[in-house]
């Protein structure tokens, strides 16, 4: 007849075996997820859901909403391009309706080693835009992100388009064009 | 005529009588006796030289008498677990643990010994018990100081001279009284089952009843905590290794314990690092999902499609160690029930302490209640 001590103990190193047991036992069967994630990229930034054969330009956001009398900026992007250095950009845009306020280097081509410059002439309807870095031959940016930023001020209602003129180019550091191969367009809705 | 009739007569009884002289000793002769040898238990002494040397003894028992002896895997198939000490059968030095053992082996004669090393000395103490009688019939000790094959050659000795003393020193004794049972035992075997009630019959009056082991009738619990089998299988199911140190397996069970242990350390490792990329991966989507900036867009999506290649690469080791400590899991539940103890035997008997019963001799229900006293 097992004494009641000795039950004890018996029970005592069962629960301890047991306990023991369980976590083994726990981290082979129950400890993993097998959960594999999908996720969907689909964000609206992404050039790559945008549908743009690189090298291009486009403007972003392509959309935008301004109230009749503020103003709003337009960036004006590169997609993966490859050593620019220089850039005539041409933007039209519906002159009497919307005004040229200010044009900005972009982050993209700013660069801490070496000025940029910026020129822009607003032709009533066409925004010409030359940009480049003093021309030493090396110096040039990849990638993609902002060269410009326009920042447009509205005068009527109504929903008005961005292009870029067809003689827009891109140029490396050594002066050569880059061919592009997409060019987008941006909307600007002015609201009361 | 008549003689010749007579003369056939004469030699068909000559016949039947030769017959009857050749073949009836066979038929009233009574089996041959059966001896056990339960491993020397080693004493500063290699374990496996004293497993050698058992069976060299037992060889010799085989040898030099007519006794059945019993092998070695017959006399291993119950585990003999003292409170208090270690090793199985080799620890069976007492007059109680090896007349139950004997009786469980259904032996007439079992012979215990221990084998020890001291001093460049090497000894044999054997002792001898009789089941019939219920006593320890004889002690031999042999001992050499030329090392292992001598002492390997005495005890060959020895059991060839113990061989053929044991029958003719100690006959069968008489058969015992044939006892009718008591109001009190009747109650027993009504507990108890049919072993219970040919162990009251057949017992002398000096005899105890001792009854271990699965008794039919008794109840699953009782069974499962008799059968070393399945208790092993269900400890190495909790605990990977458990059962086969519950059956004295020591290194069959630190190699599951261990292998187990490494695999769920891989598979928690893996874990960590599936969460960790998972993390890591839900973190850069958020950023993504949130971005209005078409330059940094690529650059989260690539993070995530990073992150995601390194968790599937560790959610494919984590399976893989999953199925792999299932596998020796199972296969380690499955080695603990072969290498198990077929039933278990206790120095003290496992008996329930309170035991309902009829008594068909006074018609009423009763309630017993039995503790120990030692």
């Amino acid at each position: 007849m097992i004494q009641s001590s000795d039950r004890i103990q018996v029970y005592i190193k069962s629960l301890v075996m047991v306990a023991l047991g369980i976590l083994i036992i726990s981290s082979v069967f129950f400890l993993p997820s097998c959960e594999e994630p999908s996720y969907s990229f689909d964000n609206p930034a992404d050039p790559d859901s945008m549908n743009y054969k690189p090298p291009a330009l486009f403007f972003w956001p392509d959309s935008i909403a301004i109230t009749k009398g503020s103003a709003d900026t337009v960036n004006v992007y590169a997609l993966k391009i490859d050593s620019l250095a220089g850039a005539y950009i041409g933007v039209e845009y519906h002159w009497g309706s919307l005004s040229i306020d200010t044009v900005l280097v972009g982050d993209f081509f700013k660069n801490t080693n070496t000025s940029e410059f910026l020129i822009a002439d607003d032709r009533q309807g066409v925004l010409d835009i030359f940009i480049f870095y003093l021309p030493d031959e090396t110096t040039s940016t990849t990638g993609t992100g902002s060269i410009v930023e326009i920042v447009f001020k509205a005068e009527v209602t109504g929903t008005f388009a961005l292009t870029f003129v067809d003689s827009t180019e891109m140029r490396d550091a050594d002066n050569l064009p880059i061919l592009l191969n997409d060019m987008g367009e941006g909307l600007i809705h002015v609201v009361d | 005529m008549k003689s010749e009739v007579h003369s056939i007569k004469a030699v068909r009884i000559a016949k039947m009588w030769i017959f009857a002289l050749l073949f009836v000793p066979y038929v009233w002769a009574e089996p041959p006796d059966k001896i056990a040898v339960l491993n020397f238990e080693p004493n500063n002494f290699p374990p496996s030289f004293s497993i050698s040397l058992t069976e060299k003894f037992r060889g010799s028992l085989t040898d030099s008498s007519d006794a059945v002896v019993i092998s070695r895997k017959s006399t291993e198939k119950f585990s003999v677990l003292y409170i208090g000490m270690d090793k199985d059968y080799q620890s069976c030095q007492t007059l109680n643990c090896a007349l139950d053992i004997g009786k469980r082996l259904d032996t007439d004669y079992l012979i215990t010994g221990t084998v020890s090393n001291y001093d460049s000395t090497v000894s044999l103490a054997m002792k001898v018990f009789s089941m019939d009688l219920g006593i320890q019939i004889d002690s031999i000790s042999v001992a050499s100081a030329g090392g292992i094959d001598s002492l390997i050659l005495l005890a060959k000795s020895a059991g060839e001279h113990l061989g053929k003393s044991l029958t003719a020193r100690h006959p069968k004794p008489i058969e015992p009284l044939q006892l009718p049972l008591y109001a009190s035992e009747m109650q027993t075997t009504m507990l108890m089952g049919p072993r219970v009630t040919a162990a009251a019959n057949s017992r002398s009056i000096s005899q105890p009843i001792v009854i271990h082991g699965p008794v039919p009738g008794v109840g699953l619990v009782e069974y499962l905590i008799t059968n070393g089998k399945l208790r092993a299988a269900l400890y190495s199911s909790a605990m990977p290794g458990a059962g086969q140190l519950y059956s004295k397996k020591k290194w069959s069970a630190l190699s599951f314990f261990t292998t187990e242990l490494l695999i769920s350390g891989m598979a928690l490792y893996h874990h960590q690092s599936y969460k960790t990329a998972f993390e890591d991966a839900e973190r850069f989507y958020a950023l993504y999902q949130d971005t209005d900036f078409p330059e940094l867009a690529p650059g989260y999506k690539e993070q995530v499609l990073d992150h995601v290649n390194t968790l599937k690469h560790h959610n494919n080791w984590l399976k893989n160690y999953r199925d792999a400590g299932r596998i020796i899991w199972l296969m380690n539940i499955a080695h603990a029930y072969y290498v198990g103890p077929e039933t278990i035997y206790s120095a003290r008997p496992k008996r329930t302490d309170v035991n309902i019963s009829y008594n068909p001799v006074t018609r009423k229900p009763a309630l017993n209640v039995s503790f120990s006293l030692d």
